[in-house]
């Protein structure tokens, strides 16, 4: 299981330290366990903040709450508790017909970019837990 | 569309773009490249100003070459996509615009040479040698 994802402007090739645009993690099993306050499944640190200083004296910049699992969710902006982004479901026409989770709908607030936002989607699909699937085929 | 990975030429026009994102040029990315009912779509963003899209989990079959993500704008056009997205090797992703120029590389961390991770008091440590690069 993979714990932090960095991302980097462009392409693969830039990756350097100074391009890096942010970092993602899922916080560990023990510090949820050790702070019940904190109930969220990722946490993102804008810049090249996270490994310069230790983990617990930076808050990240923005955290998600809720199941990515069940595609319900949102992008909180952590210092003023501003939902950045919402994941739902995807219904069809507004009805109660739901579609397959492997589609759903990314509601991003003005003033935020959007790729940044699909960015930590990504991210967010890998790091979140998936369920058992046995890889026999591949 | 059916660009896989991007040419040499779009990855430069992919940064400006990135720039161009940054400066919040396109702070609304949806798309101008038909005019038909621009005066209308103005209106529908005046009144609803959020950007909804559309995600498309894309092909979860381990055994099919690629498998990734297509995001559409509820006008239905090709806003990022991610692509070549293995499960197995767990390497870096790269978010594309609807054209293919790279916007975003996205990478696990590299936990190769003496990375050791120690849980402690509920807070990972990350330790290691100094790199060669450094």
């Amino acid at each position: 299981m993979q714990y932090q994802w960095n991302a980097y402007r462009g392409d693969q090739d830039g990756c350097e330290r100074t391009s890096k645009v942010f970092s993602m993690r899922s916080p560990s099993v023990l510090s949820d366990f050790h702070a019940a306050g904190r109930k969220h499944v990722a946490e993102i640190f804008m810049g090249t903040r996270l490994g310069g200083r230790r983990h617990d004296q930076n808050m990240p910049d923005f955290k998600i709450q809720g199941s990515f699992r069940s595609r319900d969710c949102k992008i909180v902006k952590t210092c003023t508790g501003e939902v950045v982004a919402r994941i739902s479901r995807k219904r069809v026409n507004n009805t109660t017909i739901l579609l397959s989770d492997d589609v759903f709908s990314l509601v991003v607030q003005p003033g935020f970019d959007t790729h940044l936002i699909m960015a930590f989607v990504i991210v967010l699909d890998r790091i979140s837990s998936k369920p058992f699937s046995p890889f026999l085929c591949s | 569309m059916s660009r896989i990975h991007p040419s040499d030429q779009s990855r430069c026009h992919g940064h400006l773009l990135f720039k161009n994102h940054k400066l919040g040029s396109r702070t609304r990315p949806l798309h101008d490249d038909d005019d038909d009912d621009d005066d209308k779509r103005s209106d529908q963003l005046s009144a609803d100003p959020s950007v909804m899209l559309t995600v498309w989990k894309r092909s979860s079959m381990s055994f099919q070459g690629t498998d990734g993500f297509t995001v559409f704008d509820p006008h239905g056009t090709l806003v990022f996509r991610v692509d070549n997205y293995s499960r197995k090797n767990g390497y870096g992703l790269v978010l594309m615009d609807g054209v293919g120029n790279a916007l975003l590389s996205l990478k696990p961390k590299v936990r190769t040479y003496n990375v050791y991770q120690l849980v402690h008091q509920g807070f990972i440590f990350a330790m290691s040698t100094p790199r060669v690069m450094a």
